[in-house]
C-alpha cells in the first residue's frame, strides 16, 4: 500500500512518504520551493513575456487527437491529477510523479486507486465555467468522456480502467479490471488526461475551438492565430498563491528550419526553436555560441528512438540469425557520426534518454553482440541461415521532413547492400506511413523514429501480439508472459529487475535493429531562473514556477 | 467600344475560368481510393469510409456534385476544412490579403526595377552596362527562390545580428512594422520577373528605337532625346503591360515559398499546409481562388492595354 | 490577352545553302553561331558539359555517390575532394556529377513529353481553326490560369510524390504554354501558298501537318523546349525545397541544396554552394542558348514574353 503526496521531493519513483499537514502548507503559499528541499537563492520576479517556438495544433481537444501541438499548447492552461516533477534540480530523462490536482492518493489494494482534490482549484473565468471551483465531479466526468469518446488515439492508456466514481466532492475512486502499476505514469501523461470542463463541452460540443480553452492551468488561453502565434496570459487565480510568475507566454510558429535559427540567433526567441522543446541543432551550436554567447546549456540524451523493423511472420525475417545479421552490418557510430555529430547514446530497447528503466547499455548481455558493426560475421550468419548470396527486399518510410532520418535511412541501406542484402526504399507520404508501415502494416521492412514516450509501458508494449505498434509482428510467448508480469509487480525493485530483463531478452532476438540516439542540447536564456529542461510536452508544468531576472 | 471590348474579353474569359474550375473540381475525384481510407483512419477526418467520401463529396455522381459545390462557391461558401473543421472561405480571407500584398510589393518592385534598367539597356545596346544588365537579368532568373530566401534569413544574422522580423505583424498592431515586412520577401519575388520585365522592355524599346524616324530624331541631341524617349517609352511599355498578366500568375507561385520562409501566413503557405495534410477542400477553396484572382487580373490588364493601345479595340 | 500578335514563319535559313557534307555544314554552323552568338555558344558547351556527365557519370566521378569516405566528414574542397564532402562523407564532386543525371532525366522527359503534347494539340489547332481551335484554346487558358507551383503541388498532393509524377505533373504545363506558341507558328505558316497547294494537290490532313508544317514549326519548338528546360531545372529544386522533389538514394541538385545543404549551411557551406551553382550555371546556359536560337531563328520571335505568345 502507498501513499502519496503533493509535495513528494524523494528522487526514487515510489516512496512511503509521512503525509502531513505542515507541508502540505508550505507548499501551498510562498514562492515555490521545488527540488530537494532547498530554497532557490534569488527571489522570483513577477512579469515579462516569455517567447518560444510553438506549434498550431489541428484543433485544442485532448481527447480527440494525440498530437504533441495540442498538448503543448494544453499544458500551460490545464491541469491533470498527476504530472511530472520539474524545477532546475530535476534531472532530465527523470520523470518523478507529483501531485498537480491531487492533493494525496492512495492505493487501496491492486486494482483501486483513492484521490483526494486541492481544494478551492478554480476554473479560468471565462464562459461558460466562469471561475467555479473543480470538483470530482469533473474529473468523473473528464475520465467518462476520454474512455467513450469516438476517435480517442489514447484510448489505450485507460484500457485497464473499470470504472470512475465520485466518493465526495474532492474524493475520487478508481477501479481498474486489472492489476496495472503504470495507471499512475498514464495519469500522469501531458497532457491526454487533463481535467476539463463539463460547460465547455455542453456548450460548444467539443472541445476543438479555441474558446474551449478552459483549465486550471497556471496561463490562460489569450489569442490564437493559426500558422502564426498562439498567446496565454497569467492566470490570477492559480491554485498556487503567486504562481505563476511570467506574465505572457507566446508560442510562435515558425515553419522553417532556416528562419527559426535566424530568430533565435538575433533574440526574437528566448529559447531555443527545436523540437521538443528549447533545443537546438548541434550543427549550429558554433554559431550560435558566437552571437549569443551568455546562453545556458543543458544537455541529455533525447528518448527518440528509430529503428528498423522487419516482419518476423514473413520469410526470411523469422530466423533470428537473419535479423541478427541484418543488426551487425550496420555500423551504428558512422550513422551517428553524420546524423548527429556523433555525440549520441546506444539505445537498448527502451531509449537510454529514460534512464529510470532502460538496462545500461553494457549490461544488455549477449544481446550487446548483434548491436557491433560486424559484416563479415553478419555475412556468415546468412550463409548459415540459408542466403549466402543475400536477398532482396523492400523497406517503407517515411521522411518526417528530417535530413538525418533521410540521411540515416540511406546510410542503413548502403550497409545492408555491403552484406548482400538489396534493399529497396520506399517513401511514402506522412499520413500513409502512420496508416501502415507504423502500424505494422509494411510489406516486408520499416524504418522510422518511435513515439517518445516517457513511461517504459509503452516501449515494452509494443512486443504484444496484436498491438498495433508492433512493427515487427513479434509473437514470443515467453516475452510476452514477462511484459504481461511487468504490468502486474507491485514491487518496484523487483519490476525494474523484470524491465531489465525483458530488454536483454528482446535485444538478444533482434527484434527490431535500433538507432542510438543524439544528445539533445537546449540553450537558454541565462535570464531565466528556476527553469529546468526536460523531455516530454509538458512546456507549461516546466514553465510555472520559473521567472525572469531582469 | 471600351465597354464591347470588355465584353468581349468576358466572353473569352468566362469559358477558361469555368474549365479550370473544373480541373479544380476534378483534383478530388483523383484522390486514389486507398488515400480516402488514409483519411478516414489516420487522419481520422471521419468515423467511417461513408462518412469520409461523403465529406469529400465523393458519394453522388460528379456534375450533380460539381454543380453543388460551385453554387456554394459562388455564394462565398467554400466548404470546411477537413483539419480545422472551419469554414474554408473564413481561414481563406484573412490569408488572401497578405498574398495580394507581397504580390504587389513584389510586382511593384518588378517594374520599379526592370523597366529603368530595361531603358538603360536599350539605350546602350551592346555596350558594357548592356551586357551587365542582361547578365545580370538571366542571373537572376537562375537562381532558386528558396536560396535566396534562406541567404537573405540567415546572413545578415551572421554578419549582422539582425534577421527579418520572422513574427507576423498585422496592420491593427503597426501599420508601418506590417507593411515593412513585406518589403523584403516581395523584392526577392519580384527579381525574377523583374528579369523577364526588363528583357521585354528592352527588345520593345529597341524595335522602336530602330526605326528611321525615330534615329532621326536621336541624332539630333539630348532635347530631342528626351521628346523621341518619352514617346517610344509610350508604344514600348503596351506588350510590358500584358507581361504582368502573365506575372501575376508566377507571382502567386512564388508566394508559397517566400511565405514559408518570412512566416507569412498567407494562401501559398495555407495551400502547402493543406496538401501536406491532406485538407483537400482547402486546397480546392485556395485553387478556386487564385485562378479567380489570375483571370481577374488578366481582365483589368486587358482593360489597361486596350486603353493604352486603340488599335487592339477597334 | 492581345491575341494579335503572331509570328511570321521562322526563317528556314538552312534551306538555301550550298550542299556540302553535313558534317562540314554542321562544323561550319557551329562556328558561325559561336562567333554571332557568344553567350549562346557558352551556353551551348555548358549544356554538352552536362551531358557528359550525366552520360559518363561512372567514369568521370572519383567515387560512387553513395560511398562514404571513412575519415573524410564535412570536409572542405581541398585535396582528395574537389567540392569537399558532406555530412555522410560522401564525395561532393561525385554527386554532383550523377546529380547530372537526375537533372538530365526529369528536364529532358518532361520537356519532351510536354513538348511532344503541345505540338500535338497547337498543330492540330493551328491547322484546323474552327470550333475544335477556341475549344482547345480555352482549355488552354485555363491551365495557364494556374500558378504553377499550386497546380504541381495539388496534383502530387493527389497522385503522390516521385520522379514519374513530377515529370507528368511538369509536361501537363509545359504542354499548355509550349502549345500557344506552336499554334501561332502554325498559323503563319498555313497561310503560306504551298499549303494551299499541297490541299489542292489532294494531300490529306495529316500528311500535310507531318510533311508541310511540322519541319516549319521545329525551330519553334527548339527555342521553347531549350528555354524551358531552364524553367523545369527550378521548378524542380523548389520541389525538392518543398519536400515533394525527387527521393533519394539518386542525388538530385535540388535536394542537395535544399536539404542537408541548408542545415549545415552555417557549418559546411560548400555543402550548398556547389549544387546551387550547378542549378544556376545550368538554368543560365539553357537561357542562353534558348536566346541566341530565338535570334538566329526568328528575330520576330524576340518580342514575345519569355515564351507566351498568344
Amino acid at each position: 500500500m502507498h501513499t502519496h503526496d503533493s509535495a513528494d521531493r524523494s528522487l526514487s519513483r515510489r516512496a512511503v512518504l509521512k503525509a502531513g499537514g505542515a507541508t502540505l502548507a508550505a507548499a501551498a503559499t510562498g514562492p515555490y520551493v521545488i527540488g530537494l528541499g532547498r530554497a532557490h537563492a534569488a527571489t522570483p520576479k513577477r512579469g515579462g513575456e516569455f517567447r518560444f517556438r510553438g506549434y498550431t495544433p489541428p484543433h485544442f481537444d485532448p481527447h480527440l487527437t494525440a498530437s504533441y501541438t495540442t498538448m503543448i499548447n494544453l499544458s500551460f492552461t490545464h491541469s491533470r491529477l498527476l504530472k511530472h516533477k520539474a524545477g532546475p534540480d530535476v534531472k532530465p530523462g527523470t520523470f518523478d510523479i507529483v501531485g498537480d490536482l491531487a492533493e494525496s492518493w492512495s492505493q487501496t489494494d491492486d486494482k483501486t486507486y483513492v484521490f483526494k482534490l486541492k481544494k478551492g482549484v478554480k476554473w479560468h473565468n471565462k464562459p461558460p465555467v466562469n471561475a467555479r471551483e473543480l470538483t470530482a465531479e469533473d474529473v468523473k466526468f473528464t475520465f467518462e468522456r476520454f474512455t467513450t469518446i469516438k476517435g480517442n488515439a489514447n484510448a489505450h492508456m485507460m484500457a485497464t480502467l473499470d470504472k470512475t466514481e465520485v466518493v465526495d466532492k474532492y474524493t475520487v475512486k478508481f477501479t481498474l479490471k486489472e492489476p496495472d502499476v503504470f495507471f499512475l505514469d498514464f495519469l500522469a501523461n501531458p497532457m491526454a488526461l487533463c481535467i476539463v470542463a463539463r460547460e465547455a463541452v455542453d456548450k460548444l460540443g467539443d472541445l476543438k475551438k479555441p474558446e474551449a480553452i478552459i483549465g486550471t492551468g497556471p496561463w490562460m488561453f489569450d489569442r490564437h492565430e493559426p500558422k502564426v502565434r498562439t498567446t496565454f496570459v497569467r492566470n490570477p487565480d492559480y491554485f498556487i498563491k503567486g504562481l505563476p510568475y511570467i506574465e505572457r507566454i507566446e508560442g510562435i510558429d515558425f515553419n522553417d528550419p532556416a528562419a527559426r535559427l535566424a530568430a533565435f540567433v538575433t533574440g526574437q526567441i528566448d529559447a531555443g526553436p527545436e523540437f521538443p522543446g528549447m533545443m537546438i541543432r548541434r550543427q549550429d551550436w558554433g554559431i550560435i555560441k558566437d552571437k549569443r554567447p551568455k546562453l545556458r546549456y543543458v544537455e541529455f540524451p533525447s528518448n527518440v528512438m528509430t529503428h528498423a523493423g522487419m516482419r518476423i511472420d514473413k520469410a526470411p525475417f523469422g530466423d533470428v540469425r537473419v535479423r541478427r545479421a541484418l543488426s551487425m552490418a550496420l555500423d551504428r557510430k558512422a550513422i551517428l557520426q553524420a546524423t548527429a555529430e556523433g555525440v549520441g547514446v546506444m539505445n537498448p530497447p527502451i531509449p537510454a534518454a529514460l534512464s529510470a528503466w532502460s538496462v545500461p547499455y553494457d549490461q544488455m548481455g549477449d544481446g550487446l553482440k548483434w548491436d557491433q558493426h560486424n559484416p563479415a560475421e553478419a555475412k556468415k550468419l546468412l550463409a548459415a541461415a540459408g542466403h549466402p548470396n543475400g536477398f532482396s527486399t523492400t523497406l517503407e518510410y517515411t521522411t518526417y521532413g528530417s535530413q538525418e532520418l533521410i540521411d540515416a535511412v540511406q546510410m542503413s541501406v548502403k550497409f545492408w547492400k555491403d552484406i548482400g542484402v538489396e534493399v529497396k526504399v520506399v517513401e511514402k507520404p506522412y499520413a500513409a506511413y502512420f496508416a501502415t508501415a507504423y502500424q505494422g502494416k509494411q510489406d516486408a521492412m520499416m524504418m522510422g523514429p518511435q513515439f517518445p514516450a516517457l513511461d517504459p509501458w509503452n516501449f515494452l508494449a509494443q512486443y504484444l501480439p496484436g498491438e498495433p505498434k508492433n512493427q515487427s509482428h513479434v509473437n514470443d510467448p515467453a516475452l510476452t508472459d514477462m511484459v504481461m508480469n511487468i504490468r502486474r509487480t507491485q514491487d518496484d525493485k523487483k519490476r525494474l529487475a523484470q524491465i531489465h530483463a525483458a530488454q536483454k531478452h528482446i535485444a538478444n532476438q533482434a527484434y527490431y535493429c535500433r538507432l542510438p540516439s543524439g544528445i539533445y542540447i537546449a540553450a537558454l536564456d541565462p535570464a531565466l531562473d528556476n527553469f529546468g529542461a526536460n523531455l516530454g510536452y509538458d512546456y507549461g508544468g516546466r514553465m510555472m514556477a520559473a521567472w525572469w531576472n531582469k | 467600344m471600351l465597354r464591347k471590348y470588355f465584353l468581349k474579353r468576358l466572353l473569352v474569359a468566362l469559358p477558361s475560368f469555368l474549365i479550370a474550375t473544373v480541373i479544380v473540381f476534378s483534383l478530388v475525384r483523383l484522390i486514389p481510393g486507398d488515400v480516402v481510407v488514409l483519411m478516414m483512419e489516420e487522419n481520422q477526418y471521419a468515423e467511417d469510409l461513408e462518412a469520409m467520401r461523403k465529406k469529400l463529396g465523393l458519394d453522388r455522381p460528379i456534375y450533380v456534385q460539381y454543380f453543388e459545390w460551385m453554387g456554394r462557391a459562388m455564394q462565398g461558401d467554400l466548404g470546411e476544412s477537413l483539419y480545422t473543421r472551419r469554414p474554408v472561405a473564413r481561414e481563406l480571407a484573412a490569408r488572401v490579403p497578405v498574398s495580394l500584398e507581397l504580390g504587389l510589393v513584389a510586382i511593384l518592385c518588378a517594374i520599379l526595377v526592370g523597366v529603368p534598367i530595361g531603358i538603360i539597356s536599350a539605350t546602350r545596346q551592346d555596350t558594357a552596362q548592356d551586357y551587365v544588365a542582361r547578365g545580370g537579368a538571366i542571373l537572376g532568373l537562375s537562381v532558386p527562390g528558396f536560396w535566396l530566401g534562406t541567404l537573405v534569413v540567415v546572413l545578415p544574422a551572421i554578419y549582422f545580428k539582425w534577421s527579418p522580423s520572422i513574427q507576423f505583424t498585422r496592420w491593427e498592431d503597426d501599420p508601418w512594422g506590417h507593411v515593412a515586412q513585406f518589403l523584403l520577401p516581395g523584392f526577392l519575388l519580384g527579381i525574377g520577373s523583374a528579369a523577364s520585365i526588363m528583357r521585354l522592355t528592352r527588345t520593345q524599346l529597341l524595335e522602336v528605337l530602330r526605326q528611321d524616324y525615330v534615329r532621326t530624331a536621336w541624332s539630333k541631341g539630348l532635347n530631342e532625346r528626351l521628346v523621341v524617349l518619352k514617346h517610344s517609352l509610350k508604344n514600348a511599355l503596351i506588350p510590358v503591360v500584358t507581361v504582368l498578366g502573365i506575372q501575376i500568375a508566377q507571382v502567386l507561385s512564388g508566394t508559397v515559398i517566400f511565405e514559408s520562409i518570412f512566416g507569412l501566413p498567407g494562401m501559398g503557405r495555407f495551400l502547402f499546409d493543406a496538401i501536406t495534410e491532406r485538407d483537400y477542400p482547402v486546397i480546392q477553396g485556395i485553387n478556386l481562388v487564385v485562378v479567380a484572382t489570375v483571370v481577374t487580373v488578366n481582365l483589368l490588364v486587358d482593360l489597361v492595354y486596350a486603353y493604352l493601345d486603340p488599335r487592339i479595340r477597334f | 490577352m492581345a491575341n494579335h500578335v503572331e509570328t511570321a514563319a521562322p526563317a528556314t535559313w538552312s534551306a538555301d545553302a550550298p550542299r556540302a557534307s553535313g558534317l562540314r555544314r554542321a562544323l561550319v554552323a557551329a562556328a558561325r553561331f559561336a562567333r554571332q552568338k557568344p553567350l549562346g555558344a557558352a551556353g551551348a558547351v555548358i549544356i554538352l558539359a552536362l551531358l557528359l556527365m550525366a552520360a559518363f557519370a561512372e567514369w568521370i566521378a572519383p567515387y560512387a555517390y553513395d560511398h562514404q569516405v571513412q575519415g573524410a566528414r564535412l570536409k572542405p574542397p581541398g585535396a582528395g575532394h574537389l567540392l569537399g564532402t558532406d555530412n555522410v562523407s560522401r564525395d561532393i564532386f561525385s554527386r554532383i556529377v550523377y546529380g547530372a543525371r537526375v537533372t538530365v532525366t526529369v528536364s529532358f522527359a518532361t520537356v519532351f513529353l510536354g513538348n511532344l503534347l503541345a505540338t500535338a494539340v497547337g498543330i492540330t489547332s493551328g491547322y484546323f481553326r474552327g470550333r475544335y481551335d477556341i475549344a482547345v484554346q480555352r482549355v488552354v487558358d485555363a491551365w495557364q490560369s494556374f500558378p504553377f507551383l499550386v497546380i504541381i503541388l495539388s496534383l502530387l498532393a493527389v497522385l503522390g510524390s516521385g520522379m514519374l509524377n513530377v515529370i507528368l505533373s511538369l509536361s501537363i504545363l509545359v504542354a499548355a504554354t509550349a502549345s500557344r506558341v506552336i499554334r501561332s507558328a502554325t498559323l503563319a505558316v498555313v497561310e503560306n501558298q504551298y499549303v494551299e497547294a499541297a490541299r489542292a494537290l489532294g494531300a490529306g490532313h495529316g500528311r500535310i501537318m507531318l510533311r508541310h508544317i511540322l519541319p516549319n514549326v521545329t525551330a519553334t519548338i527548339v527555342v521553347i523546349a531549350t528555354i524551358g528546360l531552364g524553367g523545369i531545372i527550378l521548378a524542380e529544386s523548389a520541389l525538392s525545397f518543398l519536400g515533394y522533389g525527387v527521393p533519394p538514394p539518386h542525388p538530385s541538385w535540388g535536394a542537395m541544396l535544399s536539404g542537408s545543404g541548408r542545415t549545415y549551411m552555417y557549418v559546411a557551406p560548400w555543402m550548398a554552394i556547389w549544387p546551387g551553382v550547378a542549378i544556376s550555371l545550368v538554368v543560365f546556359a539553357f537561357n542562353m542558348l534558348g536566346d541566341a536560337l530565338r535570334d538566329v531563328f526568328d528575330p520576330r520571335l524576340r518580342g514575345s514574353r519569355g515564351g507566351g505568345v498568344r
